[in-house]
C-alpha cells in the first residue's frame, strides 16, 4: 500500500484533537470529583443547608451529574466536528482508520 | 412464592431463553461468542454497558445505603458516571481501535511478546472470578430471601441459567439480555419514583425536606465523618472503585462489541446518560423508603438495607410490584453474571489458550470448543466457591473484586512496560536479532500500516489517546531499536531526511538507513509496500479493518489470531528476562545516586558536625554546595548526555559519586567538604536525568524516539 499523506493528516488531526480535548477534560473531572470527596470526607465545608431540605453536599453531588453530562456533550460534539473536518482526508481503503477486529 | 411472582419470573426466564435461542443460531464462531462479531450498535451497547453496572448491588445496595446511612450512601452512586466519563475519555475508543477480544489484545498490539498478555489475562480471570463469586453469593442470598428457598438451590438455579445463556447464546445473548434487563430496570425505577412522589405531593424536594427532619441535626442529608481512619477508608474505597471500573474486564470488553471507535464513543455517551438519569433519582427512592418503610423495618429485614427497595415496592404496589422488582433484581444478576462469564471465557480461550499455549496456531473450531469449555468452567468454579462462601459479606467480595481490578491492570501495564523496556534496552545494544526474528518480521509485514503511525506515536506518548488503530507496527518499532542505532545516529538521520510531506510528519521508513535493507523489521513506508503474492492487504489481520467482511478479516477458518506480534529481540527464551536486569540496575543506580550521594548527607551531617566541629552555617553551606552542583547539572546535563550518550554519562556519574564521596570522607575541613559535595551534586543530577530518560523509554516505543532529540 503506498504511503498516503492524507492518511497521515487524518491520524494527526485526530491525535491532536483528542490530545487537546482529553487532557483538560480528564483533569477537570478528577479535580471536580475528588474535591467533593475531600470536602465532604475531611472538612465541614459542605455541611450547611443551602435551602429547605437540601444540603450543599447534595447540591455538589447532583452538580456532578450535570457536570458529567455537559463534559460528555462537549467531548462528543467536538470529536464529531473534528471528524467532519477531517472527513475529506479519511482514508477510504480497507486498512482505514477505524480499527478493529470486526467487520 | 406468590402467583404473580411465579408468573413474572417464568415470563422473564422464558424471554431470556427465547433471546438465547435466537442468539444461539447466530453464535457459531469465536468472534460471535466473545464479542458478538462487533455487530452491536453504539446505542444498544451503551444500554448494555449501563445494565452491566447498574447491578443488584447498585439498585438494591445503594438505595439501602442511603436509606440507612444518609448522604454517605450516595457516594456509591456518584462515582459511577465519573468513572464512565473517564472511561470514555481514556479507554473506550482506543480500546476498541486496538482490541479484538480481550484487554490482552490491546497490549499485544502495542508491545511484542506474550508476557504481559499472560499477566493481564490472569488478572482479568482473577478479577472476573472474584466478581462472579460476589454476584453468585449476592444473587443466591437475594433469591433465598425473596422466595424462602435454600441457599444452594438458589445458587444452582442461577448457575444453570447463566450457563445456558452464555454457553449457547454467547455475547450476543448476553448483550440483548442485558438490554432487556436495563429497560425493565429503568421502567421499574421510574414506576417506583412516580409512586414515591405521589406520596409527597409530586415534589422531590418534599422528600428531602421530610428526610432532613426525620433525623436530628439534618443527619440524613448531611455528610457524616466517623473519624480519621473511616474517612480515609471511605476516600480510598471511592478512589479505588472509580479507577477500578477502568479495569473491569466485563465492562471493558463491551467496547469490543461495536464496529469502530466512534461507536464505542456513542456507547459510552449512552451509558453515561442512563447512569445520570437513573442514579440521580436514587436519593428520592431511598428517602422514600426511609420515610415510608422506616429505618427500623429496613434493618429488621436486612442489616445492610439491601431489601429497602423490595420493601418499598411491597408497600406501594403490593405483591405485584414486589414480584416485579424481584424479577428485575433477578434479571440484573443473571445479566451481570453472563457478562462476567464471557469476559473470563475470552481471557481463557483467547489469551491463555490461543495465544500463550498454542502461540496463535489454533484452528477456529478448536478455539470455539475451548471457549465453550471455558464458559462451563467459568460458571461451575465460582458456583462451587459461592456455595462455600455463603457466610461471606457480599459487599466485601464485590469491593474486593473492584479493588483487585484497580490494582492489577496498572500493575500489569507497569510490568509490561518494564518487560518491554528490556526488549528495547537489549536492542539498543545492537544484540540479538537473529534470522528468526527477521523472518517473523517479514511474516507480519503485510499487516503493517503506512508510515504515519510511527510519527504519531512519536508525537503522542500517551498511546491510549490514539484515536486510530495502533497495529502491529509495534513489532517493527521495537525492531528499530534492535538494530542498535545510537541516539546521535538517529538524530543525524532525521536531520538528513526531513519529512517530505510538508505537515511535519515523518514517514516511519525515513527514520534512517536500515541495515537489512528496505522492509526489515520496521513499521516504515517501505514495509507497507511488501505484500506477498496472493494475499491482499484487505485480508490482512491487522487491527483496523473498516469495511472488511468477517472472512476477510479473520479468514474463513481462522481464529483471528494471526497478529501474533513477533519478538523484537534475541534475548534467549528460558533465561532471566532482560527487563529484570534493567530493573535491578536501575534500582542500583537510584540507590547510588539518590540514596548514597544525596540523601545520606542528612545522616552524615551530625557526625561531620562532631568530627569537624561544624556550625549550622557550615552545614548549610555543604548542603547548598550539593544543590548548586545539582542546579548546574540540571541546566547542562541534557546536552552532555546528548553528546556523550546516556550510558557513558551515567557510568561516569557513578564513578564521580564514588570518588567525590571518598574525598569527602578524607576531608579535614569544611573548605574541602564543600567543593567535594559540589562535585557530587551533578553526579546525582545525571543519575536522576538518566532514570527519567529510562522511564520515558519505558513509555515510548523505541523507534518513536528516532525522530526525537536524544536528550533526556
Amino acid at each position: 500500500m503506498p504511503h498516503d499523506p492524507q492518511h497521515d493528516r487524518y491520524y494527526r488531526g485526530m491525535v491532536e484533537a483528542r490530545k487537546k480535548l482529553v487532557t483538560p477534560l480528564v483533569i477537570s473531572t478528577l479535580v471536580f470529583f475528588f474535591l467533593q470527596q475531600i470536602l465532604t470526607n475531611f472538612t465541614s465545608a459542605l455541611d450547611g443547608i443551602a435551602f429547605s431540605g437540601m444540603s450543599w453536599a447534595y447540591i455538589y453531588a447532583f452538580a456532578q451529574f450535570f457536570f458529567v453530562v455537559i463534559l460528555t456533550s462537549i467531548y462528543r460534539s467536538r470529536m464529531r466536528k473534528v471528524e467532519q473536518e477531517l472527513e475529506p482526508y479519511k482514508p477510504t481503503h480497507a486498512l482505514a482508520v477505524d480499527g478493529g477486529g470486526h467487520a | 412464592v406468590s402467583a404473580p411472582a411465579a408468573i413474572l419470573f417464568l415470563v422473564l426466564v422464558a424471554v431470556t431463553l427465547g433471546i438465547t435461542y435466537w442468539a444461539g443460531k447466530r453464535n457459531k464462531s469465536v468472534e460471535s461468542h466473545l464479542v458478538a462479531k462487533g455487530a452491536i450498535s453504539g446505542r444498544a451497547n451503551g444500554v448494555a454497558i449501563a445494565g452491566d453496572f447498574i447491578s443488584a448491588a447498585t439498585f438494591l445496595g445503594t438505595t439501602g445505603a442511603i436509606a440507612l446511612g444518609g448522604f454517605n450512601g450516595f457516594y456509591l452512586a456518584v462515582y459511577i458516571p465519573i468513572a464512565y466519563l473517564l472511561c470514555m475519555l481514556l479507554v473506550a475508543e482506543p480500546l476498541r481501535n486496538l482490541g479484538k477480544f480481550t484487554l490482552g489484545d490491546v497490549l499485544a498490539t502495542r508491545f511484542p511478546g506474550n508476557n504481559v498478555r499472560g499477566v493481564i489475562a490472569t488478572a482479568s480471570i482473577v478479577v472476573s472470578l472474584l466478581y462472579i463469586v460476589a454476584q453468585f453469593v449476592g444473587a443466591a442470598l437475594l433469591i433465598q430471601l425473596l422466595f424462602g428457598i435454600e441457599y444452594w438451590i438458589a445458587a444452582v438455579a442461577i448457575g444453570v441459567l447463566t450457563l445456558v445463556y452464555t454457553l449457547f447464546g454467547g455475547m450476543i445473548a448476553t448483550t440483548y439480555i442485558q438490554i432487556v434487563k436495563t429497560a425493565i430496570l429503568l421502567f421499574c425505577g421510574a414506576l417506583l419514583l412516580v409512586l414515591v412522589l405521589s406520596k409527597f405531593g409530586w415534589n422531590p424536594m418534599n422528600v428531602f425536606q421530610q428526610a432532613a427532619g426525620a433525623l436530628p441535626n439534618n443527619k440524613a442529608i448531611l455528610p457524616t465523618r466517623a473519624g480519621t481512619v473511616p474517612q480515609w477508608e471511605q476516600f480510598s474505597m471511592i478512589f479505588g472503585v472509580t479507577l477500578g471500573v477502568l479495569g473491569l474486564p466485563h465492562v471493558m470488553i463491551r467496547f469490543l462489541t461495536v464496529k469502530n471507535g466512534a461507536e464505542a464513543r456513542t456507547s459510552a455517551v449512552s451509558a453515561i446518560w442512563i447512569f445520570a438519569v437513573f442514579l440521580i433519582t436514587l436519593p428520592v427512592l431511598s428517602y422514600g423508603a426511609m420515610l415510608l418503610v422506616g429505618q427500623a423495618e429496613i434493618k429488621k429485614k436486612s442489616a445492610g438495607g439491601n431489601l429497602a427497595v423490595p420493601q418499598l415496592s411491597n408497600l406501594l404496589g403490593g405483591d405485584l410490584l414486589l414480584s416485579f422488582v424481584s424479577a428485575v433484581a433477578f434479571a440484573t444478576i443473571l445479566a451481570a453474571l453472563s457478562g462476567l462469564v464471557i469476559a473470563t471465557t475470552g481471557s481463557v480461550s483467547h489469551d491463555l489458550y490461543a495465544k500463550l499455549l498454542m502461540k496463535g496456531d489454533v484452528e477456529h473450531h478448536a478455539q470455539l470448543r475451548i471457549a465453550r469449555l471455558a464458559t462451563v468452567v467459568s460458571v461451575l468454579v465460582p458456583a462451587l466457591i459461592a456455595l462455600a462462601a455463603q457466610k461471606q459479606n457480599v459487599a466485601f467480595l464485590a469491593t474486593l473484586a473492584i479493588a483487585v481490578a484497580a490494582s492489577s491492570k496498572p500493575a500489569g501495564a507497569a510490568l509490561h512496560d518494564l518487560l518491554a523496556a528490556g526488549h528495547r534496552h537489549r536492542g539498543r545494544g545492537g544484540h540479538g536479532r537473529g534470522p528468526r526474528d527477521r523472518h517473523r518480521d517479514h511474516l507480519h509485514e503485510p499487516g503493517l500500516p503506512v508510515g504515519g503511525l510511527c510519527a504519531h506515536q512519536a508525537e503522542q506518548p500517551g498511546h491510549l489517546l490514539h484515536p486510530g488503530r495502533l497495529p502491529r507496527d509495534v513489532a517493527g518499532l521495537a525492531g528499530d531499536a534492535a538494530e542498535g542505532r545510537g541516539a546521535r545516529a538517529r538524530r543525524r538521520t532525521v536531520r538528513a531526511h526531513p519529512h517530505p510531506g510538508g505537515h511535519g510528519l515523518r514517514p516511519a521508513g525515513a527514520a534512517g538507513p536500515r541495515r537489512g535493507g528496505p522492509g526489515r523489521g520496521a513499521s516504515g513506508l517501505t514495509l507497507s509496500h511488501t505484500v506477498p503474492p496472493g494475499r491482499s492487504t484487505r485480508a490482512s489481520t491487522g487491527p483496523g479493518a473498516l469495511g472488511r467482511t468477517h472472512d476477510e478479516q479473520f479468514g474463513p477458518h481462522h481464529s483471528a489470531d494471526e497478529d501474533h506480534p513477533p519478538r523484537a529481540h534475541g534475548w534467549p527464551r528460558g533465561r532471566i528476562h532482560y527487563g529484570w536486569i534493567v530493573a535491578v540496575l536501575g534500582m542500583a543506580t537510584t540507590f547510588a545516586s539518590l540514596g548514597v550521594a544525596r540523601f545520606s548527607l542528612g545522616m552524615l551531617l551530625p557526625a561531620m558536625r562532631t568530627d569537624l566541629n561544624l556550625s549550622y552555617t557550615d552545614m548549610g553551606l555543604i548542603s547548598t554546595g550539593n544543590f548548586v552542583g545539582y542546579l548546574v547539572a540540571a541546566l547542562v546535563c541534557g546536552r552532555i548526555v546528548r553528546v556523550f550518550g546516556a550510558r557513558t554519562v551515567i557510568v561516569g556519574g557513578l564513578v564521580m559519586i564514588a570518588v567525590s564521596l571518598l574525598l569527602v570522607a578524607s576531608a579535614s575541613s569544611v573548605a574541602l567538604v564543600w567543593p567535594f559535595y559540589l562535585v557530587t551534586g551533578p553526579r546525582i543530577r545525571y543519575g536522576v536525568r538518566r532514570r527519567l530518560r529510562a522511564h520515558s523509554a519505558l513509555v515510548l516505543p523505541p523507534a518513536c524516539g528516532a525522530g526525537r532529540p536524544a536528550s533526556s
